[in-house]
């Protein structure tokens, strides 16, 4: 699962860059989050499909993701709603010996929908 | 954003494992008889052999099992098949939040309107070709206009997100800007959508068809407004240049949608309803096999397009235009979209003759 997140771009060093501690910033510390009203997701061989039912332009109603890891990461809010979304962060990062770029990506990921309201807090 | 797929490329070979949206025409039968219809829907359409409510609602279980993300309701006129609002209600315990319904509106009256508001997640697109009764009229029949116009002031003040459908044809094309003014006095966005000769629109279409001047003057104009919705119809336009035009600006036919006619046939799009296109039927395969297994889809929609446009540059823009109309037109789909902008100037291909079933407009 970890090599999935090696192909995603990003340039971030060994130390945690400001951008991304303005997304991780963007995650509530010990908040479990949600998926907000008229959003769900399906696993695609190429990764998976955001949609947002009431998606209107510039909005998007569809988004391509083309990693499979993030869509796991979705699945694991879906399914343990009692888990904070940074402990999930940091536990994923923790099991998967991610490094600071990789992190920086699931950061970034989570700030993306939480500023459209995909992921909402409980 | 997020790293971003190109959708050609995912939606390539095996495709998606469901559409993202499913159009279906639950009905042939409608109020009125529009010049252009794609389905030749009218009053007198024979509905025999059309899905009962129960058929009807088995294939709304086949689409939530298969993780279809929306149902866009058609027809026909939707509001004229017997349950429709229990098929609603159906499509809503089964997880489908936000159900979109193309009507032409003339049966939007009052306690209609209240069901539907009550229901919540509706989308309504409203059928209107002109922002003048006599421009609209003359395609869809006299009175309509007025009907339309009526139910939009039933509409004013509800939550139910709606938008004005406009087919943009010779006849009408003077009416862009008034027909935006219109939608915006009437809190409903604009959707422009192409003309295409299917159903009677193939009667139609040597009439209705916009000329070359028309279709820059359109391409312009909603390069300027990207708000106006366009239902991912004009992607052969984005070979005049520019930056693409919203949406997907790519055909999306057996990739990322099709249609389920009102006797359960599952063809690529609303506009390919032609027996050689034709996947299967749900009153006999189930619907997740037929999207990924259909030969029509596999072999016709979901490979490299090949032919006059494959060395064209502008490929990457227009993915070689919409194979509806290629097909109603010439019969193929290896020759450039008898729309292409380039066509004449490059020297892709001689623009291909009309079918024998094009004839003047006769409105009434």
């Amino acid at each position: 699962m970890a090599s999935a997140l090696s192909i995603a771009p990003g340039c971030a060093g060994p130390t945690v860059s400001a951008a991304a501690q303005a997304q991780r910033s963007a995650v509530e510390p010990g908040r479990c989050y949600g998926f907000g009203r008229g959003f769900t997701f399906r696993r695609e061989a190429f990764g998976g499909i955001l949609y947002h039912y009431e998606g209107v332009k510039p909005d998007p109603r569809v988004t391509f993701v083309d990693n499979g890891f993030l869509i796991d990461l979705l699945e694991t809010v879906r399914e343990r709603p009692k888990l904070p979304l940074d402990a999930l962060a940091d536990a994923v990062q923790a099991h998967f010996a991610l490094s600071p770029a990789e992190r920086e990506r699931i950061d970034a990921f989570f700030a993306t929908l939480i500023e459209r309201g995909a992921l909402v807090p409980r | 954003m997020f790293p971003a797929s190109p959708i050609a490329q995912a939606t390539r070979g095996a495709g998606l494992s469901a559409p993202i949206t499913v159009t279906w025409e639950v009905t042939n039968r409608c109020n009125l008889r529009c010049a252009h219809c794609l389905s030749s829907s009218g009053p007198e359409a024979d509905t025999r052999a059309e899905l009962s409510l129960a058929e009807a609602k088995g294939v709304v279980d086949q689409l939530a099992a298969a993780q279809v993300f929306q149902i866009h309701f058609g027809g026909g006129e939707p509001f004229v098949y017997p349950g429709f609002l229990e098929l609603l209600r159906h499509a809503q315990a089964r997880g489908f939040c936000c159900l979109c319904i193309s009507t032409n509106g003339a049966l939007l009256h009052d306690a209609r309107i209240a069901e539907l508001e009550a229901l919540g997640g509706i989308y309504l697109q409203l059928s209107l070709d002109g922002a003048e009764a006599d421009a609209c009229d003359a395609i869809r029949g006299p009175g309509t206009f007025r009907k339309v116009l009526g139910a939009l002031e039933r509409l004013r003040g509800t939550s139910i997100v709606r938008t004005l459908n406009f087919v943009y044809c010779r006849s009408n094309a003077h009416e862009l800007d008034a027909m935006e003014a219109l939608a915006e006095a009437h809190g409903a966005t604009l959707r422009v959508t192409r003309l295409k000769p299917s159903g009677r629109g193939a009667a139609v279409y040597a009439a209705l068809r916009p000329t070359q001047a028309q279709l820059a003057h359109l391409h312009a104009w909603l390069q300027a407004r990207p708000a106006v919705l366009t239902g991912d119809t004009f992607f052969h336009l984005n070979a005049f240049g520019g930056n693409p035009l919203g949406g997907f600006s790519a055909c999306g036919a057996a990739r990322m949608t099709c249609l389920i006619a009102p006797n359960g046939d599952v063809f690529p799009c609303a506009f390919t309803q032609s027996p050689v296109f034709r996947a299967g039927n749900l009153r006999e395969q189930d619907f997740a096999a037929l999207w990924r297994d259909s030969a029509v889809f596999n072999r016709a929609f979901r490979q490299e397009p090949k032919g006059a446009c494959a060395s064209c540059d502008a490929f990457a823009g227009c993915g070689g235009g919409c194979p509806a109309v290629k097909h109603a037109v010439a019969g193929r789909l290896d020759i450039p979209d008898p729309d292409c902008v380039l066509d004449t100037a490059r020297g892709l291909g001689r623009r291909p003759a009309l079918s024998a079933a094009a004839q003047p407009l006769c409105a009434g």
